[in-house]
């Protein structure tokens, strides 16, 4: 036709331009929410908290980076996904749960044990290893993750504590979620049998702290807690502003959906076993276990819902599963082990939400 | 229950909706696509070596869904042959002229002056619209006499005029707002007689402030006519969603709009009306949008039928600097694969993407299920389950998951943060 060869050009299907928000992005803007939520755990927990924090960020590294090297092409190196992986099993543990050696709790160690340092540093690096290893790039393999990595790592380390808990004759209260101080800190009056009112069956009558200042620990500071719920304002701030930085990339139904069913289960319960309103109420949706849980583990992407209405279900079922393991179970802290329950019906919730498409309904 | 947050896609229009409309000069050699609409493909009406004169009837069909093409230029008719047809993705026919520069007009298509119009026939006016090739120029190339010409049964209570041009870029419908809005009103009156002289419903996102200023002024003293400046977003150019928009009711599917008792037309549909009826003009040029990064935003007045190749020389771009062109809007218009494609009657812009700003910004990886795509669907449709239903090859599936209902609006894509072609796929099927 022409003397000259035409211009070679590129055809492609529409759209020609994309959006700006990518996986990395996403998971940079969570990074750094998670470490805004670490430096505030420092007020509490001093620098412990940071030495665990970086211990699991560099065992995820290295996991991802080893296994990248091994898997080839099934495993690609994902920094930034291992990254924020490390940080939230970091947040996720609880200073303070049994960190003893593993040994002494299979010989019916006590449950509620004060945090040694030491021991908590290796018992985090296990479970970033094991939640990389296993539940990330192994279950990666299936082709979709069904449970969340970091809650499952977690409970499979804490698998022989589990077992007391799971037992009939378990009544006592078991914590995953941190120390019940029964006996008190100079700092820190004790309040455990408050914490006892809040949690059990049973209508306490309050200790010898005021709701006032409990509240304050609660939304403040804590010492009782995970280590990303340190303090439940820097969650709800950080965790709202990561919302809206990535605009509705975030499954925030499940936030909401969480809180909302959280308040109502915690009503009922105080309408069965009596003891104070408010709280109940505070205890149940601030304790760190369950606030960082519903912003920042409830909303991982892969394990949760596709569909509006499976996200509001799966909300509400994990608010209602955790209030049964910690009222009737004495489980406290968890909502890790309701996490994983409710992972496990998202392949059911998928098919629920398909909603009809426009004009058909 | 539908929480869905509407994706806001930002626009990028701010000198481009400033730069008035440039008539771009005739081509040496006009390149004809016979098959430019929805319905029945044209045969040629002349043969190789006719001349022929501006605006003279060379291609039509006999059946009724068409519309027929005309010669921009007076000239020789050199061959009948094939060019690419961005719409199809494929070499159709095309009748190739060249310019002998003698201006020659045809004057079949009698104008009518606007005192004129209360006599004439609804019937002629239908007419005159079919013989002037016009078709949706907003990217739905479905012949506009069709839709002017609703069952007898079904009153028309509205019409919308929908000045929307959402796509990122575009620019050509705005200027045409601001420079021809009495030519506008013109065509809103020609189709408020042959529709049953139904409400006018204008519908135009706030920030053209020009055009809506112009537009206000024009259609003071229009009865029964709403101006409605909203801060529309990209989903609201399609003609349903728009619809729910203004009226609050979402059209049943496979229903049309008129069984709403609602006909949607763009601007530039309606310039192109008044053009046929008041210049008896027919659809010969358009305005159209000429972006890229290595060149000025133009908004050009181009003869149907130039090629791409002679805008890219007259406004001096490198050929070897371009990487794509994109024909339509970049959300839904079509890439060709050579400049020597000529513009079509829905050639509402064109986009030159050069080297150093084409570049693949995500690289595709496996779904994270962040569910964007499934509250990005103006449409409320499942676009991953629908991918990956094709992918497997389940075609059933993609069908109850209702893949037919797509918009092509290209957002699942858009917003999928991890580089999954959603759109690509799910429009790849529908084809």
């Amino acid at each position: 036709m022409k003397d000259e060869s035409p211009t070679k050009l590129v055809v492609e299907l529409a759209p020609h331009v994309t959006g700006r928000m990518t996986k990395n992005l996403l998971m940079k803007y969570t990074f750094i929410a998670l470490c805004i939520l670490a430096a505030v755990s420092f007020i509490s927990f001093g620098f412990d908290s940071i030495i665990i924090s970086a211990i699991s960020v560099l065992v995820a590294i290295a996991c991802d980076y080893l296994l990248s090297l091994i898997m080839g092409k099934k495993g690609p190196l994902n920094t930034m996904s291992a990254a924020v992986f490390g940080l939230i099993v970091a947040l996720s543990y609880t200073l303070a749960t049994p960190s003893s050696p593993f040994m002494s709790i299979y010989a019916g160690m006590p449950e509620l044990l004060p945090m040694e340092a030491p021991m908590a540093y290796v018992d985090v690096a296990i479970i970033a290893a094991i939640g990389m290893v296993v539940f990330k790039k192994l279950q990666g393999l299936l082709g979709r993750k069904y449970v969340n990595p970091a809650a499952t790592a977690k409970l499979v380390v804490f698998l022989p504590f589990l077992k007391t808990v799971l037992e009939p004759s378990a009544h006592e209260m078991v914590s995953l979620a941190g120390p019940v101080l029964f006996s008190g800190t100079p700092d820190l009056p004790s309040f455990g049998s408050l914490v006892q009112s809040c949690l059990a069956n049973v209508g306490y009558a309050t200790g010898s702290v005021s709701p006032a200042d409990f509240f304050k620990t609660l939304i403040l500071l804590k010492y009782h807690t995970w280590i990303g719920g340190a303090s439940s304002i820097a969650v709800i701030v950080v965790g709202l502003g990561l919302f809206v930085l990535c605009r509705g990339y975030i499954k925030w139904r499940i936030t909401l959906a969480y809180l909302v069913t959280t308040v109502v289960m915690a009503l009922i319960m105080t309408g069965i076993y009596g003891g104070d309103v408010s709280l109940r109420v505070g205890f149940a949706l601030f304790i760190g276990s369950s606030i960082f849980l519903a912003f920042f583990m409830a909303t991982d992407p892969a394990t949760t819902p596709l569909t509006s209405l499976g996200q509001i279900i799966f909300g509400s079922g994990l608010a209602i599963v955790t209030m049964i393991i910690q009222v009737y179970m004495g489980f406290f802290g968890g909502s890790i082990l309701a996490l994983v329950i409710m992972n496990l019906t998202v392949p059911l919730l998928d098919q629920v939400g398909v909603h009809k498409p426009f004009g058909r309904r | 229950m539908n929480f869905n947050l509407v994706v806001k896609i930002k626009e990028k229009k701010e000198i481009a909706r400033k730069t008035p409309i440039e008539v771009f000069p005739d081509p040496e050699t006009a390149v004809i696509l016979t098959f430019q609409h929805v319905g029945a493909e044209n045969a040629p009406l002349i043969s190789v070596g006719d001349n022929v004169s501006i605006g003279q009837k060379i291609a039509d069909s006999k059946e009724k869904i068409t519309a027929p093409v005309h010669s921009p230029i007076s000239g020789k008719v050199t061959r009948i042959d094939k060019a690419y047809n961005p719409r199809y993705g494929d070499y159709t026919r095309a009748i190739f002229i060249e310019n002998d520069r003698k201006k020659r007009k045809d004057k079949t298509l009698k104008p009518i002056s606007e005192s004129e119009l209360k006599d004439v026939s609804v019937v002629s006016l239908i007419k005159t619209v079919r013989e002037a090739g016009i078709i949706g120029l907003g990217g739905a190339c479905f012949p506009t006499h069709i839709k002017l010409s609703p069952p007898s049964d079904q009153p028309i209570k509205h019409l919308v005029v929908n000045a929307q041009e959402s796509d990122i870029y575009s620019t050509s419908d705005e200027r045409l707002i601001i420079e021809k809005t009495s030519n506008i009103l013109k065509g809103v009156k020609v189709m408020r007689k042959v529709l049953g002289d139904p409400e006018v419903v204008i519908a135009i996102k706030h920030n053209k402030i020009e055009a809506v200023e112009k537009l206000k002024e024009e259609f003071s003293g229009e009865p029964n006519t709403r101006i409605v400046a909203r801060p529309f977003s990209y989903q609201h150019g399609d003609a349903g969603i728009l619809q729910k928009e203004l009226f609050g009711w979402e059209v049943p599917a496979g229903k049309r709009s008129y069984e709403m008792g609602v006909v949607v037309h763009n601007v530039a549909t309606i310039n192109a009306v008044a053009n046929a009826v008041f210049e008896g003009e027919p659809l010969i040029s358009r305005v159209t949008t000429f972006r890229g990064d290595m060149v000025e935003p133009k908004n050009l007045l181009v003869k149907i039928g130039t090629p791409i190749g002679n805008i890219l020389d007259h406004f001096n771009v490198d050929p070897d600097d371009v990487r794509k062109v994109v024909l339509g809007g970049v959300m839904m218009g079509n890439a060709i694969p050579t400049t020597e494609t000529p513009v079509t009657k829905n050639t509402s812009g064109i986009f030159v993407f050069s080297k150093s700003q084409y570049k693949i910004v995500k690289r595709r990886t496996v779904c994270m299920r962040c569910s964007k795509c499934i509250s990005a669907c103006p449409v409320y449709l499942h676009p991953i389950l629908i991918f990956k239903a094709i992918e497997k090859g389940d075609l059933e599936k993609a069908e109850r998951l209702y893949l037919h209902d797509c918009l092509r609006c290209g957002l699942c894509s858009y917003v999928c943060p991890t580089g999954i072609p959603l759109a690509e796929t799910i429009c790849g099927e529908i084809k």
